[in-house]
Formats: C-alpha cells, structure tokens, sequence
C-alpha cells in the first residue's frame, strides 16, 4: 500500500464548539492516540484534504508531518476512522492511531469479488456477499488495500469462506475460518407466483366489494323490519 | 403483506418530533446500492410495501433487497363526521418514522443501471425526496 504524507497542524483547543468552529474555517479535527502516549488533538486543511481524499481510506498507511509552531516531525499512523456527514459527504473528524513499522498491526481489509461467476452467468443465480471485510495481522508494509477474491467457479449453491483465502501473503487471517464470504444462490422465482395470485385475488376482492355492499344495502331494511 | 409488530407495549402513541439528521442508519451494510432519504417524514406500511414491490418488479428477481426500516409506530385516527373529545381515536396504521439521511433500502446482485432506475421508480412512492447511492470505495 503506497504511503500518503499527510501535513497536520496541533489544535490548541479541545471540546464544546471548537470543532464546528474550525469546520466553519475550512479545517477537518483530527485526533492521533495509540503507541503508549497521550492523544495529540490535530487538525487539517480541508482543501488539501480533499485533494487528497482519493487515495485516503480507513485502514490506510499514513505518515503524519504535525507541525507546531516552527518544529515539524513525521509519525507513521493508520486511518482508524474517517466520519462522514451523511447528507453531504464531508469528512467530520477522522481518526489517526500511531503504529510502529517493523510490528505487526491488525486491520480489516475489505475484500472484493473478480470475475462473473458460472451461477450467475449461466444459471441466472445471485452473487451474495456474506461478508464485506476480513479483520488480518500484518507489517503496515504488507498491509493490503483490498483482497481480490476470484469467484469465477461458483456454481449455484458454492461458497467461498475465509479459510479459502490464501494467507500467505505476509498476513494471517484472523476472522473465524468457517465464515462464509461469497455465495451464489437460485434466483427467487416462487415469489412471482405468489404475489401474482395474491394480487389477482386482491383485484378481485375489490370487485366483488362493492357488489356485497349494493347486496348488503337492499337487505337492510327488509332486516330492520323484519 | 403489509408490515406491522407482532406485539406492542402501548397501542397508541404521541406523535413526536423529527430533529436533525439521522445518525444511524445512514451506510450501506448489506447490498452495493441503496435508497436515502433526504428530507425526514412518516413512511406507512402500505408505502414501505409498494416500493418493495415496484423494485422487486423492476429488477425482475434478480437481485436481492433488503428493507432497512420497520413501521414501528402506530398512528390513530378519529373516525369521519365524529365531535373532538371523547379519547384519542384508534390505531388506522403503521408508520416508520424516517430522518434524513437514513438508508431504506438496499439492493444486490443486479447492474448499477438497473438498481438506479429501479430506485428512481421507487422512489416515486414515497412522501419525501430520496437519493441514489452506491459503495464508491475501491471502484
């Protein structure tokens, strides 16, 4: 995974609505905690981060050059967290979690179909993904992007599981082995039927509604007198 | 089928306020694309159903959908013609309440095209404006 250099800035001020300030003046709050030392509250340019937002992502190797006042040193860090509004897809606050280089790290990686496989070509079946991503323990250097998983054989009814990823990599797997990842499954067919007899049903239901009433209506009165 | 709970705690409830945007909820968990809603509203039973059947139709049962709210709230209503007072009416029907920002639906197994279509027509069901959205990362 090629390694981003991200230029940070300390944040003198913590809490209340610090932080809605600082969005307000184009910046991002950011925090770095890990490696046995106290956080350090941080804050970046939005702009330059946005221009950096491509290649930027949870689980991603970063190099960190904090500035403070005029002193400036460099702190390898993984993306732990990245907030997102919801409605407009900016980034609230993300965070940093420092990391050594020569120990291993634990991260998830997502993992990612290749290929179209036989069921669903073929035999119209759907390609399920059980699983999005794989928790896996590695050098920072090793560290994956994604796993590309090839699901080109799956007939219907196959699965792939976690134990069928190779390992070898210079990662080891550390999700449970028997988790299914990928599965093809038969197209749903006996759901048409239903609902299709369930609406004809419906329709004729409605029809023959208001001619109950009509019937309904003529007795009544016989009924009331009687 | 309509949705509704099997069992509630009180059958009838106040009506309560929408504030601020959802704060779960808003990612895609299950499927590649989804549904969002953009404003907050009521969604009732009958309405969560008729998208789920105008996107079931739409992809042809090819893919699969996942429904990601419930009408959890019952909403009453005094019967036509009748004087205020005398109680609250009774329970009509089923909502889900909806802030902006939540995912609805989820959809799987099918091209982009053909989930953004059935989502646009889906989306003509319901009471508030909604969005497309899809798993960007890694594409």
């Amino acid at each position: 995974m090629a390694q981003v250099e991200l230029a940070v800035q300390l944040r003198p001020e913590i809490g209340g609505r610090r932080p809605r300030r600082l969005r307000r003046l184009g910046r991002v709050p950011a925090v770095l905690y890990g490696g046995g030392e106290e956080p350090v509250v941080l804050s970046l340019d939005q702009t330059y981060l946005e221009k950096k937002i491509g290649p930027l992502h949870e689980n991603q190797i970063v190099s960190l050059r904090i500035e403070d006042n005029d002193k400036a040193h460099n702190s390898p860090a993984i993306v732990k967290d990245i907030q997102v509004d919801c409605m407009t897809g900016a980034i609230l606050h993300i965070d940093f979690q420092q990391i050594a280089l020569d120990e291993k790290l634990t991260a998830t990686v997502p993992i990612v179909a290749v290929g179209e496989s036989i069921g669903v070509s073929r035999d119209g079946g759907i390609l399920e993904h059980i699983i999005r991503e794989i928790e896996i323990r590695c050098l920072p250097a090793d560290l994956p992007e994604k796993i590309e998983v090839d699901v080109s054989s799956l007939c219907i009814g196959d699965t792939i599981y976690v134990e069928d990823i190779p390992s070898s990599r210079g990662w080891e797997v550390l999700t449970e082995p028997k988790q299914s990842i990928f599965t093809v499954t038969a197209p749903i067919v006996e759901e048409e039927v239903a609902e299709e007899a369930v609406e004809e049903e419906a329709v004729e239901g409605a029809e023959a509604a208001p001619a109950e009433a009509e019937a309904e209506t003529t007795k009544s009165p016989e009924s009331e007198a009687g | 089928m309509a949705q509704m709970p099997k069992r509630v705690k009180y059958r009838k409830s106040q009506r309560g306020k929408i504030s601020r945007y959802a704060t779960r909820g808003t990612t895609l968990e299950f499927g590649e694309y989804g549904l969002q809603t953009l404003a907050g509203g009521w969604m009732t039973a009958n309405q969560i159903e008729a998208v789920r059947v105008a996107l079931t139709r739409h992809i042809r049962r090819k893919g699969k959908i996942w429904i990601r709210i419930f009408p959890h709230k019952p909403v009453s209503k005094k019967p036509a013609e009748t004087r205020m007072g005398k109680g609250k009416g009774n329970p009509e029907f089923w909502v889900a309440v909806v802030k902006p920002g939540q995912i609805l639906y989820e959809m799987e197994g099918v091209s982009e095209t053909l989930a953004r279509e059935a989502m646009r027509l889906g989306a003509f069901k319901l009471p508030f404006p909604c969005r497309f959205v899809a798993r960007e990362r890694l594409k």
